[in-house]
């Protein structure tokens, strides 16, 4: 495929994986087709692009489908390798260290993001807290290693990591509200308190970071519908 | 004797003997014809940890690199063109990303899979062995569209180390510790093919140089034991 043939990306506004996609194509000034998935539904062309995993962002260029939003991330800087700055440094080994950060983020904080999104008991909700607060210490000790005193993780310009954490601040600062606990401390994390001001006010992510509001209520919806899809109790 | 990689520096593999991902960056090793210095290796020692806190490191002129499948990347970056060995990830942007996609794809999905395989109680392995199959289902249509014997196509890549564990460890660990078999030859005929280099099996000279294995009892014997440890069966 060539940079110039059609392209869609499937996803939803309030997904911060399809976040990813969106702020690289922002990074790189290109322009795409952004085909919005229905709430409560898998159109037919997700699960025609994606059979394997029936998941958001699908990515579809030239009529290829490409899955999974870090992957999309570095297929989109390869790609577009001579537009806009370079998402994943030219250095092997940093190049092992960003996707390392990378793999960390999703391992660790997507999931204790769950129980304010579907039904869960305190207990839950507070270990959650726990594992995010834990995992920001350790990406705060990171973000200073890897920016050496420049605005983002990648140095001067938002990179892999920046983008990979990034994408995730809406929904951070969404169970901000939903716990009454402030997580981008400025006390404990001051490197990243303020690299998420930063980022959010940025050109790349401009357009695309959900008000924290928004997300607050969507939350609702999608703790109704988990509720409405588990079987009834005892 | 060490001997020093292309950039003139010391390459040390750190791991559990038994884990499968230390065997991937090995095998990647190899292929590359980069030699470890073993002289800083820890004895194989039946150190009954999580396998989870065990993850293989690569260190690399006093470096680290962690995470199996970043190591992959490094290795193939760091020494492309080595040994005259072929990259290990396609060149083509979209088929890179697919290998990799398919990699990340049945390394969260056989997590959870051998989870309940192995140490669930018996009523929820079905739903282990079946989440297996559907990768296996995955692995076998993805290998037929290939032109060659392996998911690289005419030789070893990316992918190819990256599910190059499931016939050692699901094939004969898992059937010598719960005598279960997942590796059904009739519904996977393409992938019980490609799994025969996997088990240095045909013994090609060249293969067994470069996929090193645990040794068989031994690696049976280690999970038996792991197993009765963390199972969340009754003993």
């Amino acid at each position: 495929m060539a940079a110039g043939d059609e392209l869609k990306l499937i996803g939803t506004w309030a997904s911060p994986f399809v976040a990813r996609p969106r702020i690289a194509f922002n990074l790189k000034g290109i322009q795409y087709e952004f085909l919005q998935e229905e709430f409560g539904k898998k159109s037919d062309l997700l699960l025609k692009s994606n059979p394997v995993q029936k998941k958001i962002p699908v990515l579809i260029h030239g009529g290829k489908p490409v899955c999974e939003s870090l992957i999309i991330v570095e297929y989109i800087d390869q790609i577009w390798s001579s537009s806009g700055p370079s998402i994943l440094p030219t250095d092997p080994y940093d190049r092992a260290v960003a996707r390392f950060w990378a793999a960390y983020v999703d391992d660790k904080l997507p999931l204790q993001i769950r129980p304010f999104i579907r039904e869960a008991d305190e207990a839950a909700k507070a270990q959650a807290i726990e594992q995010i607060v834990a995992a920001l210490q350790h990406l705060e000790e990171a973000f200073e290693k890897c920016s050496k005193g420049k605005s983002f993780f990648a140095g001067d310009s938002i990179g892999f990591v920046d983008i990979a954490l990034g994408s995730l601040i809406g929904w951070l600062r969404a169970v901000e509200v939903l716990a009454g606990v402030k997580l981008f401390d400025e006390e404990r994390i001051p490197g990243l308190a303020k690299w998420a001001e930063r980022f959010c006010s940025s050109d790349a992510a401009l357009g695309i970071m959900p008000e924290t509001a928004e997300l607050v209520e969507f939350s609702k919806a999608l703790r109704d519908a988990s509720r409405a899809a588990a079987p009834p109790s005892n | 004797m060490s001997k020093e990689a292309d950039s003139g520096e010391v390459v040390q593999l750190r791991g559990m003997w038994a884990s499968p991902a230390v065997h991937r960056v090995a095998w990647a090793l190899r292929l590359k014809g980069v030699e470890e210095d073993l002289e800083r290796k820890s004895p194989a020692l039946l150190e009954l940890n999580p396998i989870t806190k065990q993850v293989p490191v690569l260190v690399h002129g006093g470096r680290p690199v962690v995470e199996s499948l970043v190591i992959l990347e490094y290795i193939d970056e760091v020494w492309s063109g080595a040994a005259g060995a072929p990259p290990l990830l396609p060149e083509n942007p979209y088929e890179r990303a697919r290998a990799r996609f398919l990699a990340a794809f049945v390394e969260d999905k056989s997590r959870e899979a051998t989870r309940k395989v192995f140490f669930a109680p018996e009523k929820e392995r079905g739903e282990g062995l079946r989440s297996l199959e559907e990768i296996l289902e995955v692995l076998e249509k993805e290998l037929k569209s290939k032109e060659g014997e392996f998911f690289g196509g005419r030789s070893i890549g990316y992918l190819d180390l990256a599910v190059g564990w499931m016939p050692f460890w699901l094939g004969v660990v898992l059937e010598g510790v719960l005598d279960c078999k997942v590796m059904n030859a009739i519904k996977f005929p393409t992938f019980y093919l490609w799994s025969k280099f996997f088990l240095q099996n045909p013994p090609e000279e060249k293969w067994e140089s470069i996929i090193t294995l645990p040794p068989r009892e031994k690696a049976i014997e280690y999970f038996i034991k792991y197993r009765q440890l963390y199972s969340d069966s009754p003993k």
